[in-house]
C-alpha cells in the first residue's frame, strides 16, 4: 500500500493574548491509500487542528506533511490552494453551505473554482447520487439537517477528490439521520475509492473506521493495535 | 461566469440576514447616485452659461476685432478688409465705428455704446438699418420711455466751440426702431446706424475704427490673432475670448470650485461602500474560510468584494447619470428656473450636459467606488481558512 498522507513530527502551538499553547506536540501519521482512518480524543485536544494542517488550511509550527510524496510546505498558496481544489474534499460537522445559493449550485462551487465546464451537469450527478435529486433548487434552509450534510458530502466529493477530510460529519445530527449521512461516506468512499480521514468523538462513528487514532496531550497513538 | 463575479452578484441581490448591511449598501448606492446626478446637474448647469453667454457674446461681436493702434480711426479699411480677406483662416473682414456716447430723452439720460455697422454684414439680430436714424435696444429704449419715431440727444465725448463757449458735441437723431439681442448688455445699452453715415449724423470721421473678422475655428481666434499681430503691426487684435476674458474665466474657475465641492459626496458615498464591505466581510466569513477549503485563492476572495462594490459603484452611477441628464434635459427644455435677465444676462437657467463631462463624472464615481474596495477586499483576502471555518 501506498502512503497517502504523511505527518512527520509536526508541532503546533497557537500565541493568544501573551500565552503559547502547544496543541500538537510531535505528531507522527501515516495514511494509506483507499484507508479510513477516525481520529478519536476529547474535545479541544486539536483533532480540528489535525484535520486542517492534514487538508493544507493550517500550516505547523514545525515538521513536514507529505501529500502522494509531495512536501506541501514547497507550495505557494496559489499553488496549495489548486491542491486543495484537486486532492481533497472536506466535509464539516456544520454543513457549512453556502446560505446564499441553492443546493445545485453549492455543489457547482468546487467545479466553478477550478473553471471546469460542464460544472451543472456533474453537480446535479452527484446530487441524485447522495439522493437529492429534486431538490436542486432548494436553498439550505429549506432542507433538513440530514439533507444539508448530504450537499455538503455532494460538494465534496464532486471534484473526484482522492482524499475526503471529515470533521465530526454527523456531530449535528440525531442517531437515525446520522446513520444515513454514515452510510452514503462510506459508500461513495468505496465507489471512488478515496482515503478518508474522520475526526470524531463518537465512537460508534470510529468503530465503522479501519484504523482509530487516540490523539491525547499533543500525541497521537494508534488504538486498534 | 467567473465564479468570484456570480458570488458577488448573488451577494449584492440576495436578503441579508443582517438588514443593517442591505440598508448600508443601498445608502451607498443612493450616495454615489445622489453624488454623480449632482455632478452633471452642476456640471451641465455652468456648460449650459458658459455656452448661452458664449454664443451671444458671438452674436455681439466678431471672432477678433482689429482696432487701430492710435486713436484716430481706420481711414483704408477697405485696403486692409482686403488683405485680410487674403488669410485662409479670415471667412470675412469688415469695418465697424463704435462711439460711446450718452443718450438723452425727455425722461432720462444713459450711457450708449452706438456701433456703425456695416449693411452688407448685419449680424442676425438687428432686424435691418433704417436710413436716416439709428436703431436701439429694447431695453434701453424703454429705459429712455421713447418710442420708434421719437428724437433723442446723444451727446458725443469731444468738444465743440460754439457761441456760447466750448460744449459737449451734441446731436439729435431719430430713432427708428429697437433690436433684441437677448445680450442684456447689449439691448440696455448700445445702438447701431448704418455704416458710412457716422459722418452725417454725429459728424465723425474717419467713419471706421475697427474692423471685424471672422474666422473659420472660433476657438483659434487667440492663435490667429497673434499670426495677424506680426502682420498689421499698426493694428491690435483682440480675440473674443480675450474681450470677455473675466467673464469666462470666472465661469470656469466656478467650474472647478463646483466640481470640487459636489465630489465631496461621492467621496463620503464610497466610504459608505467601504463600511458596507466591511460589515459583509464579517458576516461572510465563514463562506470565505469555505470557499478557500474548496479551493478558491486569496486573489479570489478580494475579487469577490472587489466586485461587489464596483457593483454598487456601477448602479449608482448608472442612476446618477440617469437623472442627472434627465433633470437637467427637463429644466432646460421647459425652463424650469427663472432668473433676472438683468444680472444673469438670460432669463432662465440653461443646462448644458456634455457628454465627455458626463462620462468624467462616471468615470470619476467609479474609480472611486473601485478605490473604496480595496481594503475591506484585501483584509477579506488576509483571512486564515481554519480560523474562519471555527468562526462561530
Amino acid at each position: 500500500m501506498n502512503d497517502k498522507i504523511v505527518l512527520e513530527n509536526i508541532y503546533k502551538s497557537y500565541y493568544l493574548a501573551g500565552v503559547t499553547t502547544e496543541v500538537l506536540s510531535g505528531v507522527n501519521l501515516k495514511v494509506e491509500e483507499n484507508e479510513t482512518l477516525a481520529i478519536v480524543g476529547p474535545s479541544g485536544v486539536g483533532k480540528t487542528t489535525l484535520l486542517h494542517i492534514m487538508g493544507t488550511l493550517m500550516k505547523p509550527t514545525s515538521g513536514k506533511i507529505y501529500i502522494d510524496g509531495l512536501d506541501i510546505s514547497t507550495l505557494g498558496d496559489d499553488a496549495l490552494s489548486s491542491f486543495r481544489n484537486k486532492k481533497i474534499g472536506f466535509v464539516f460537522q456544520f454543513h457549512h453551505l453556502l446560505p446564499e445559493f441553492t443546493a445545485l449550485e453549492n455543489v457547482m462551487m468546487p467545479l466553478l473554482i477550478r473553471g471546469n465546464d460542464g460544472a451543472e451537469e456533474k453537480a446535479a450527478e452527484m446530487l441524485k447520487l447522495v439522493g437529492l435529486g429534486g431538490k436542486e433548487k432548494h436553498r439550505p434552509s429549506q432542507l433538513s439537517g440530514g439533507e444539508r450534510q448530504r450537499v455538503a458530502v455532494a460538494r465534496a466529493i464532486v471534484t473526484r477528490p482522492s482524499i475526503l477530510l471529515a470533521d465530526e460529519p454527523t456531530g449535528n445530527l440525531d442517531w437515525k439521520t446520522s446513520e444515513g449521512v454514515l452510510d452514503l461516506l462510506f459508500s461513495l468512499k468505496e465507489e471512488f475509492s478515496i482515503t478518508m480521514v474522520i475526526v470524531t468523538h463518537n465512537r460508534h462513528v470510529a468503530e465503522k473506521c479501519g484504523k482509530i487514532y487516540l490523539l491525547e496531550r499533543g500525541k497521537i497513538r494508534c488504538y486498534t493495535d | 461566469m467567473k465564479f468570484t463575479l456570480f458570488i458577488a452578484l448573488r451577494y449584492l441581490f440576495s436578503k441579508r440576514k443582517q438588514t443593517f448591511i442591505s440598508v448600508i449598501s443601498a445608502v451607498s448606492i443612493l450616495g454615489i447616485t445622489i453624488g454623480v446626478a449632482s455632478l452633471v446637474i452642476a456640471l451641465a448647469l455652468v456648460s449650459g452659461f458658459q455656452g448661452e453667454i458664449q454664443g451671444k457674446v458671438l452674436r455681439a461681436t466678431s471672432a477678433i476685432m482689429a482696432s487701430p493702434v492710435s486713436s484716430r480711426g481706420i481711414e483704408d479699411w477697405k485696403e486692409l478688409c482686403h488683405r485680410l480677406e487674403k488669410f485662409s483662416f479670415v471667412k470675412r473682414a469688415y469695418p465697424q465705428a463704435i462711439i460711446q456716447a450718452l443718450a438723452s430723452s425727455e425722461y432720462d439720460i444713459k450711457p450708449i455704446m452706438l456701433r456703425g455697422l456695416d449693411p452688407e454684414n448685419l449680424p442676425d439680430w438687428i432686424g435691418g438699418l433704417m436710413e436716416g436714424g439709428i436703431v436701439i435696444g429694447d431695453k434701453l429704449m424703454e429705459e429712455l420711455g421713447i418710442s420708434p419715431g421719437d428724437f433723442i440727444t446723444v451727446y458725443l465725448p469731444s468738444v465743440e466751440l460754439t457761441p456760447f463757449g466750448p460744449r459737449a458735441k451734441a446731436r439729435r437723431v431719430k430713432v427708428t426702431g429697437a433690436f433684441s439681442s437677448g445680450l442684456y448688455i447689449l439691448d440696455n445699452t448700445s445702438g447701431a446706424f448704418p455704416i458710412g453715415r457716422g459722418r452725417e449724423l454725429f459728424s465723425i470721421k474717419p467713419e471706421v475704427n475697427y474692423i471685424n473678422i471672422d474666422v473659420d475655428d472660433i476657438y483659434r481666434a487667440e492663435e490667429y490673432s497673434k499670426i495677424l499681430d506680426k502682420e498689421f503691426p499698426d493694428l491690435i487684435f483682440t480675440p473674443w475670448n480675450v474681450i470677455n476674458r473675466t467673464l469666462f474665466e470666472s465661469l470656469k474657475l466656478e467650474k472647478r470650485i463646483i466640481f470640487l465641492v459636489i465630489a465631496l459626496i461621492v467621496v463620503v458615498a464610497a466610504l459608505n461602500i467601504i463600511a458596507s464591505l466591511v460589515l459583509l466581510v464579517m458576516e461572510k466569513i465563514k463562506d470565505i474560510g469555505i470557499l478557500m477549503s474548496m479551493g478558491a485563492r486569496r486573489n479570489d476572495i478580494a475579487k469577490i468584494f472587489m466586485a461587489q462594490g464596483t457593483f454598487i459603484g456601477i448602479i449608482g452611477v448608472l442612476l446618477g447619470e440617469i437623472i442627472g441628464i434627465l433633470a437637467s434635459w427637463a429644466a432646460s427644455t421647459f425652463r424650469l428656473i427663472r432668473i433676472p435677465a438683468d444680472i444673469y444676462q438670460i432669463g432662465y437657467v440653461p443646462f448644458h450636459v456634455k457628454p465627455l463631462e458626463a462620462a468624467g463624472v462616471g468615470i470619476f464615481a467609479l474609480i472611486i467606488s473601485f478605490l473604496s474596495t480595496i481594503y475591506p477586499a484585501r483584509k477579506a483576502s488576509k483571512i486564515d481558512p481554519s480560523e474562519a471555518i471555527r468562526y462561530e
